[in-house]
């Protein structure tokens, strides 16, 4: 069906673009690891953190722990790729937790308008008007270490962003006439926003999202790292960065490894951002398929 | 006498200007001032104006969506803004409408089936043959066939698209249809086609409509009676063949000498002089007479009562009334 | 000998690349302009009459790309896409468009703007003989209070305003020739044909050429010397605009003027053209009006037409007037 025509033209594009494409390689081999990692680590003891062995500790590199092992004696490698996971189950729970508040509120706002539209509204501008992250932090301190703890903070100062941007989009679907055309034909209120507005106004905001998902997992590796993230021995990247930052002069493999997850993997992300932002450009699109010298 | 099916009694829009941090009303866009008009079974009436004239505020209004600022609207005798619950269902079956621009009437994300479908759903009951077999029908009303359904606005020319828009405007047996501007849009071969297919529609299903359009020159042959507005009131209202016939506004010759004709030419063409004013502040007594090239004096003091030309031809001008 | 025309326009060609098909919008089009001619491209929706101008302009979109053909403009050849049109202070191509109002830069006041383009064009350096210029232009398009449309804001003014400050512009670079997109399409018709009065006085005190293009055959006949009827990418039929109107030829041509609802005659129908215009991804190899036609025969779907010359400056692109047949 054409609906779907432009999705694929998007991912040829992306395919053509040597830089788009290591991209999503390596947002695809983040994901992969961070749903098979709970299964394969090679020392599961070690990466949940269950066990300490004392006459292991800082080993460098080696071919039975390649990343070498923590202050604890534990695997680095185990405990790097089990981070993952937790990255993953971040990225997506602040991010869909975002949107699930900040969609709702954005499009009744943006829909009904009026005094309700107002008020939900100066509400959304009162978290905006807060850095994000000093935000993030307080929150996070207030509610306490833990994952749940964390994803909750991050989702609290990251929904104003959706609401904002589903709201204006909003105002946008709802002046076209074929909403009119709804009302006209008696259909209910409530039907007309999940069936014709929402459809419709959806698009840039999910598109922001995904692009976020990189953020997200900067934002909470760094809220671990300060220590109001997740509780130890939680093998979050953030917080093995700051476990191993006071042995950084003898033992750089335990700060090395989680740091060097962490960029590749937000680089991975914000650079398929780029590449889906360019691709569903048509304007820009055209110069790449000029480019590339398409011919169809 | 019969109750019309459709009656506007001196019906008021005034959109207030909001200015400030506060929302103070600094005043008020007078789209539609004092506008009466009505509408009996099976007739057509054309609503002709530029653009402020508060043509489209008056189809709005009887949509329902708009809420007047005064006047009554009347449907089969009662008052529409009073309808609620079953009535107002009724109602909204009743009166449906086909707009300007076909693509941004229909939902982009829709199929032609689930665009046509939607409104019947909503309000008959129909097993799932007994609808698929009415859209085909619907469709075959408007002259496309089923392979329609499967596709979506975009892989539809503009014509298949405003056909797509009559067939769910006529889904719930309706008995009025606002048509505003339903040809603007299209190109010129395409525009003849649909104005044909609503004459033939109206005369099949027994319709009336409210044509609502700024070109006076498709309305000849589709209306029974023309309105011409300027400015949120009303300058001239006749008989179809009255005012083609016999224009007797200033503002309604200078329309008809301002339509462009490859073939006839006026001896000497009325142009207009300067731009329409601003509904904020229309000018006092006659709102054309600031471009009317017949103004005298009285024409910017008082505002021109009604005159007959006949029973149901009357102009609003002090031309005809100082004879 | 002929003087030599003014503008002319040779097997011109365009495609636009779109992400997953080629549309095919202009295709082996020949016209010319002369000196102080009006011509008229007169079309529906895809017939490549945009394109036309915006080629002459030198102003294609990137996705646009000239497969074939030349555009010379004084005995210059210019191209249509990423060449320079100015070729000196009186050598230029100006262009207007249907919606004045996204033309103008709405942050800056229409005399700042005005003003700009005379220091440019013109190299006037001293403000008071810029604004005193600038005066001159607006009351030459019959501006009312030109003094308060200076300092006015893009928003303060009506569409019949912007357009007329639109055109200003356009004159204030002395072009030779004004290419005039759907000037009034946007516009109420009592305004419509205040605008047409305007281009027609220009172009007797001017002697300006123009490009006008529309849909509407009836503005066409109101403004033109000379009409061009154009189909799906093709053009169909030329002639001067009274033979053109009087003595239609090709059933296209026919079709559109019989379509035009016309105020003085009742009708009990209106005529219209049956169908749609042709996918433009993939024409037809054949007459490209074959489908809708109702006078087409064997051959019309065989073997496209030439534009061929019936008579003196008529030239039809039809199988029905065939040399042969004639």
């Amino acid at each position: 069906m054409s609906r779907f025509r432009q999705q694929r033209i998007i991912l040829s594009l992306i395919i053509r673009n040597p830089i788009s494409l290591v991209s999503l390689l390596i947002v695809a081999c983040f994901v992969f690891l961070g749903i098979s990692a709970p299964l394969t680590v090679p020392y599961p003891e070690d990466a949940w953190g269950l066990t300490y062995n004392v006459e292991k500790r800082f080993l460098s590199p080696s071919l039975e722990h390649p990343f070498g092992t923590d202050a604890l004696g534990r695997d680095v490698f185990s405990r790097v790729l089990l981070g993952s996971s937790f990255s993953l189950v971040i990225a997506i729970g602040v991010i869909g937790l975002a949107l699930f508040i900040g969609i709702p509120i954005g499009v009744v706002a943006g829909y009904y308008g009026g005094r309700i539209g107002t008020l939900l509204m100066r509400i959304t501008d009162m978290f905006l008007a807060f850095p994000p992250l000093l935000l993030a932090i307080v929150l996070a301190a207030t509610l306490g270490r833990g994952l749940l703890n964390l994803i909750i903070a991050l989702a609290i100062s990251w929904w104003p962003w959706y609401a904002r941007l589903i709201y204006v989009q909003t105002n946008t679907v709802k002046t076209m006439p074929y909403i009119d055309a709804a009302k006209i034909a008696g259909i209910p209120g409530a039907k007309i926003i999940f069936r014709h507005v929402i459809p419709n106004a959806l698009t840039p905001t999910l598109v922001q999202a995904a692009l976020d998902m990189g953020s997200a997992i900067l934002e909470a590796a760094g809220l671990s790292f300060i220590g109001v993230g997740v509780k130890p021995p939680t093998p979050e990247w953030g917080l093995l960065v700051s476990e191993g930052w006071q042995s950084i002069n003898y033992a750089w493999w335990i700060v090395f490894f989680p740091g060097l997850a962490i960029m590749i993997t937000v680089l991975g992300f914000n650079l398929l951002a780029d590449a889906l932002r360019e691709s569903a450009d048509p304007r820009l699109r055209r110069t790449i398929l000029m480019r590339l010298g398409v011919k169809q | 006498m019969s109750t019309a099916l459709l009656k506007i009694e001196n019906l008021k829009k005034y959109f207030p200007i909001k200015v400030g941090l506060f929302g103070k009303i600094a005043g008020y866009v007078k789209a539609v001032d004092r506008v009466s008009l009505n509408i009996d079974s099976r007739e057509v009436v054309s609503l002709v104006g530029e653009s402020g004239s508060g043509k489209t505020t008056i189809a709005k209004c009887i949509l329902l969506l708009e809420k007047p600022t005064d006047g009554r609207m009347l449907y089969k005798g009662e008052d529409i803004i009073l309808f609620r619950g079953e009535k107002l269902r009724e109602y909204r079956r009743g009166v449906q409408a086909v707009f300007q621009n076909p693509f941004l009437s229909l939902d982009p994300r829709m199929s032609v089936f689930e665009i046509l479908s939607e409104p019947v759903k909503n309000n008959l009951n129909l097993s799932k043959m007994e609808l698929h077999e009415y859209m085909l029908k619907l469709l075959e009303m408007v002259g496309l066939d089923g392979s329609f359904l499967e596709k979506y606005p975009h892989e539809l020319s503009g014509g298949q698209a405003q056909r797509v828009a009559i067939a769910r405007a006529i889904s719930l047996k309706p008995k009025l249809l606002i048509l505003d501007e339903p040809t603007s849009a299209l190109d010129v071969s395409v525009q003849a086609q649909i104005l044909n297919l609503l004459a033939d529609l109206k005369n099949e299903l027994g319709l009336s409509y409210l044509l609502i359009t700024h070109d006076l020159s498709i309305v000849r042959y589709i209306s029974d009676r023309i309105i011409v507005m300027y400015l949120g009131r009303v300058m001239e209202a006749g008989l179809s063949e009255e005012i083609f016939n016999e224009p007797l506004h200033p503002y309604t010759q200078a329309l008809f000498s301002s339509i462009p004709d490859p073939y006839y030419r006026e001896p000497k063409r009325i142009s207009l002089r300067g731009e329409p004013p601003s509904p904020i502040n229309p000018p006092p007594g006659c709102r054309f007479h600031t471009r009317c090239p017949h103004a005298v004096e009285i024409c910017g003091r008082k505002e021109p009562l009604e005159y007959e030309a006949s029973k149901t031809h009357k102009v609003y001008c002090w031309l005809h009334l100082e004879k | 000998m002929r003087e030599q025309p003014l503008l002319q326009v040779e097997n011109l060609t365009i495609d636009y690349i779109l992400a997953d098909s080629i549309i095919k919008a202009v295709r082996n089009a020949s016209f010319a302009i002369g000196k102080g001619e009006i011509l008229c491209l007169v079309g529906e929706s895809g017939s490549g009459k945009t394109t036309i101008g915006l080629a002459i302009a030198g102003a294609l979109p990137e996705n646009a790309v000239i497969r074939e053909g030349r555009i010379i403009f004084k005995e210059k050849r210019i191209l249509g896409r990423g060449s320079k049109i100015s070729t000196g202070k009186e050598d230029k191509i100006m262009m207007i468009f249907q919606d004045p109002a996204s033309a103008l830069n709405p942050l800056f006041k229409v005399g700042e703007v005005i003003s700009d383009i005379i220091k440019n064009h013109l190299g006037i350096d001293n403000s008071v003989k810029i604004k005193e210029k600038a005066l001159e232009l607006f009351r030459m398009v019959e501006l009312p209070d030109p003094e308060r449309v200076f300092d006015s804001y893009p928003h303060e003014l009506s569409g019949g305003m912007l357009q007329r400050v639109v055109i200003a512009i356009a004159l204030s670079a002395n072009p030779a020739l004004l290419i005039a997109d759907e000037p009034t399409t946007m516009l109420d018709v009592t305004l419509q044909a205040q605008i047409l009065n305007l281009l027609l006085n220009l172009r007797r005190r001017l002697g300006l050429s123009m490009l006008f293009i529309t849909h509407n055959l009836g503005v066409a006949a109101e403004v033109s010397d000379r009409i061009i009827v154009m189909y799906a990418g093709e053009i169909v039929e030329e002639a001067k605009t009274r033979e053109l109107l009087n003595n239609p030829l090709h059933p296209y041509t026919r079709g559109l003027i019989e379509c035009i609802p016309r105020t003085h005659i009742r009708y009990s129908k209106l005529k219209s053209i049956p169908g749609t215009i042709p996918d433009l991804r993939n024409p037809p190899k054949w007459c490209i009006f074959a489908d809708r036609c109702t006078e087409a025969v064997d051959l019309c779907y065989k073997i496209k037409p030439d534009l061929i010359e019936f008579s003196k400056d008529h030239r039809v692109s039809c199988h029905l007037y065939r040399a042969d047949k004639k």
